[in-house]
């Protein structure tokens, strides 16, 4: 096991580094100009020319891509040409509210998900399987930002129960951020419960019919325990990598969410970035977003273990 | 007969602990006295209150709601949709930048509600005969938010930070010296006459000489600063990135004592704080002033307005002065030729665009750079802004010898005002025979393009009004598209160079004339922008796209 872990991430560094490559192509294969967008529209082109020089975007491509390598070897991901600060502290400082409202939405995601997904399972072909069906589909259809400005509407503007927009740190109390980001984790959580929802249920499904069931049915186990301790336990596997993705997809998919409620996140850092063209950050954020993608997949990897005795890595 | 009376003694239990009555009524105590200790501490100095009845209110003035009394207190949130780039003046061209600035810093003049530049932070100044030799003596007293006093140093460090920024190189082809005379006395030393430089050192403007403390100038090197240090009634208390930032009241503030007058005179820090919020979201932020979180939410959409127009608790504003424009490449390519350009503007029945722009609140055919309300508006052009003539148009076409090349109109589909004026305006010019191609791009693309002159005929730009026409950008020969004549140039440097009003006025009518004939760019609509606010606060000025939180309370 040991080996493979340590194999796992030694081959992170490929990765990253075939991320920071094309990474840093494509940004500067893309038209605009960061320096343009940073001495805005007064500016004469004499002034402009001094920015970039001052940004060091006059000097060739692969001056730039080795200096950049350098510096990020050593932790150093640059210095966002747009505010003029670190990008790695910067990205660790927008890291809480996109952690927090990953981590809440995925609470969301798997309470209805598996809860619902299960019961549907249970209770096939009844009202309550096809009522399940059709709020999953609903849910999962829905884009997260309409969804997120009807949440507003509804819970923040008509029932006054929680905050439009806005992010309360975690210094200032569990309370106060859960309260905060309440209706961003609904937006987010909801079409993911529904993915999850149908992928318990087909789990389920396959699991309830097999021969182990049956013979746990027929030595007289209780129904609780039959689809807790037997059935749900082998449907989790499959279950636990959908989570796996949809944690890479809350990481990621959080930028309209983030943008709607206003919060300070990733996500909203990652967009800003790209309309200002700002190389640096771009750059840092791909690196940054590959390498979680791939640690998640391990720990999804090393997860198969614990729930399935009969996984094991060489 | 009165019975003696026993001296008070503490009542307390068997055990001899006070009871619990006494109890109470200490703590009850406590309490009372903790809260009168709290109300003190949140009310502001005796000093500034006397300050504040010294300097009194902005005189009535439309763009200036003045409900209710002036008080003290209160916590003002304003939701912004950029999120802040930095707080350094010198460094930073956004606009969140400026807004912010306004309110925590100051520069040596300010411009006043119409427009004019006003002493600040200088005390008086002298210009010396030939024009080339400026004296600025400064407030004496005026502390930074840190505790050091201004002086002619900080000034000198300032601006010469300031030079290296957009607007203050710029200013900086004219300096040949900066000196510091004595602790509070700067000299400048001009290498020709230009008055026009106590305008650019006027604050607020895009890139601003905002002037910070020399120590924090040295320290931060080549660096930006993170967290200003100046001289406003506010200082920046707490900066969360791509959140928000906050700014609590100077105590220590010394302003000027003249009555206020846009974003010049006495300045009176009522509210206690004022966080400035990111929302990127438009209806996000409209939701917010409607629950009480946002007080005032900038750019709203134009269609809420009439959701709001009628609202006894939140006031819809409208800040006219920006204008949509095409602008021809004067450097390449077939738009070279006047009478294309000629011929463009008479094929577009610029009423349409109008019309289709936005509701009548929001747009205005107007033929001026400026909007129809201020001092600097003049008709003269306005016969070829409104002569659509489609024959006329198809003959300038024919006597060019036009034969369909095509004309690459780049425009940035996310901005409404432009892209809906294109796409109205490319049936016009098809119908008289040009061949449009109207290429979408994003705005940092746009930027980049328009520099590139063989990648475009046309392009789309958006401009602001500016509080003095000289310093209007696509005036200047560099904005792309190049409008680099000798006849401009003459008008612009007199205009610069005089500082009698009707002197320029007549100048700026004789640059419209010029421009309609030539034809450098076609200007569409004159637009203006939403922002929703709750009616219960008062007093804050906005004009030339910035707003102004000082001089401003919260009525509840």
């Amino acid at each position: 096991m040991s080996v493979y872990l340590l194999r796992r991430l030694v081959a992170l560094l490929p990765v990253l580094a075939v991320v920071g490559l094309v990474g840093f192509s494509l940004v500067h294969l893309a038209p605009g100009d960061p320096a343009a967008t940073l001495v805005g529209d007064d500016a004469s082109e004499e002034v402009l020319q001094q920015m970039r020089e001052r940004l060091g975007l006059d000097r060739p491509l692969g001056t730039q891509f080795f200096t950049w390598v350098g510096n990020a070897i050593t932790g150093n991901l640059g210095t966002s040409l747009y505010t003029g600060r670190q990008v790695l502290p910067s990205i660790v400082s927008r890291l809480e509210p996109t952690l927090m409202l990953t981590a809440m939405s995925l609470v969301v995601a798997l309470l209805n998900g598996v809860v619902a997904g299960a019961a549907s399972a249970i209770y096939r072909n009844t009202v309550l399987d096809q009522a399940v069906l059709v709020v999953s589909l609903f849910a999962a259809a829905m884009p997260s930002f309409w969804l997120g400005i009807n949440l507003i509407l509804l819970f923040s503007v008509t029932l006054r129960l929680f905050p439009v927009a806005g992010y309360v740190p975690l210094s200032q109390g569990l309370l106060g951020t859960v309260h905060s980001l309440m209706l961003p984790a609904l937006a987010l959580g909801l079409s993911q419960a529904a993915i999850i929802t149908r992928m318990t249920r087909t789990t389920m499904l396959e699991v309830l019919g097999l021969d182990f069931v049956r013979t746990a049915k027929a030595k007289g186990l209780r129904q609780r325990s039959v689809i807790f301790r037997h059935a749900l336990r082998n449907a989790l596997v499959s279950i636990v990598t959908v989570v796996g993705v949809a944690v890479t997809v809350l990481l990621s998919g959080s930028i309209v969410v983030e943008s709607v409620f206003g919060l300070p996140g990733l996500g909203r850092m990652m967009i800003e970035a790209v309309q200002r063209r700002d190389y640096p950050v771009i750059q840092g954020m791909l690196v940054f977003v590959a390498g979680v993608n791939v640690i998640v997949n391990l720990v999804v990897d090393i997860l198969y273990v614990f729930i399935d005795p009969r996984i094991e890595y060489v | 007969m009165k019975a003696a009376s026993s001296p008070p003694t503490l009542r307390t239990t068997a055990s001899g602990l006070p009871g619990r009555a006494v109890l109470f009524r200490l703590r009850l105590l406590i309490a009372v006295c903790a809260l009168a200790c709290t109300w003190a501490l949140a009310q502001p100095p005796q000093r500034l209150i006397d300050y504040a009845a010294a300097v009194g209110v902005h005189p009535e003035d439309p763009r200036i709601p003045n409900v209710g009394t002036p008080r003290f207190g209160g916590v003002f949130t304003y939701a912004h949709n950029e999120t802040l780039a930095s707080l350094d003046a010198h460094k930073s061209a956004a606009a969140t930048t400026v807004t912010l600035n306004i309110h925590f810093a100051e520069g040596l003049f300010a411009l006043d509600a119409t427009g004019t530049s006003r002493p600040d932070l200088v005390d008086s100044y002298t210009v010396s005969d030939d024009g080339t030799v400026y004296t600025f003596s400064l407030r004496q007293g005026v502390p930074f938010h840190n505790g050091e006093i201004l002086g002619a140093a900080d000034v000198v460090a300032s601006l010469q930070r300031w030079f290296g920024g957009t607007l203050g190189s710029q200013a900086a082809r004219y300096i040949s010296e900066l000196n510091v005379v004595d602790q509070y006395t700067v000299e400048m030393v001009l290498t020709e006459p230009y008055p026009f430089i106590i305008y650019q050192l006027t604050v607020p403007q895009t890139s601003g000489a905002y002037i910070y403390p020399r120590s924090q100038i040295e320290a931060v090197g080549d660096g930006t600063i993170d967290t200003p240090i100046a001289t406003g009634p506010y200082y920046v208390a707490d900066v969360r990135e791509g959140d928000y930032v906050r700014l609590v009241r100077f105590d220590d503030y010394v302003g000027r004592v003249e009555p206020p007058s846009g974003f010049a005179g006495g300045r009176v820090a009522y509210l206690d704080e004022i966080i400035i919020q990111t929302v990127p979201d438009a209806i996000v932020r409209m939701a917010g002033v409607e629950t009480g979180q946002f007080d005032k939410a900038h750019n709203a959409t134009n269609d809420m307005y009439s959701l709001y127009a009628n609202r006894p608790d939140i006031r819809p504003r409208i800040a006219m002065g920006s204008f949509a424009t095409a602008q021809f490449n004067k450097r390449q390519g077939p738009m070279t030729d006047q009478r294309l350009r000629l011929a463009f503007n008479y094929a577009i029945d610029v009423r349409q665009i109008v019309a289709a722009a936005g509701p009548p609140e929001f747009t205005e055919a107007n033929s001026s750079l400026a909007p129809r309300d201020d001092p600097w508006y003049t008709p003269v052009g306005e016969e070829v802004y409104l002569g659509y003539d489609p024959e006329y148009a198809r003959a300038l076409l024919a006597e060019a010898g036009y034969n369909g090349e095509p004309i690459r109109w780049l425009v940035d589909p996310s901005v409404a005002s432009y892209y809906t004026s294109a796409q109205v305006a490319v049936p016009m010019l098809e119908a008289v025979g040009f061949n449009i191609q109207l290429v979408p791009m994003d705005a940092a693309t746009l930027r980049t393009m328009r520099n590139d002159e063989t990648a475009y005929e046309v392009y789309a730009q958006g401009l602001g009004w500016r509080a003095d026409p000289a310093a209007l950008t696509n005036l200047s020969d560099s904005n792309p598209g190049w409008w680099v004549t000798e006849e401009k140039t003459r008008i612009l440097e007199a205009m610069r160079l005089e500082q009698d009003f009707d002197k320029r006025y007549a100048l700026w009518e004789e640059l419209h004339a010029h421009m309609y004939d030539y034809m450098p760019a076609v200007k569409f609509e004159t637009f203006g922008s939403l922002s929703l606010e709750r009616a219960a606060y008062s007093g804050a000025f906005q004009a030339w796209a910035y707003v102004d939180f000082i001089n401003t309370w919260l009525n509840d």
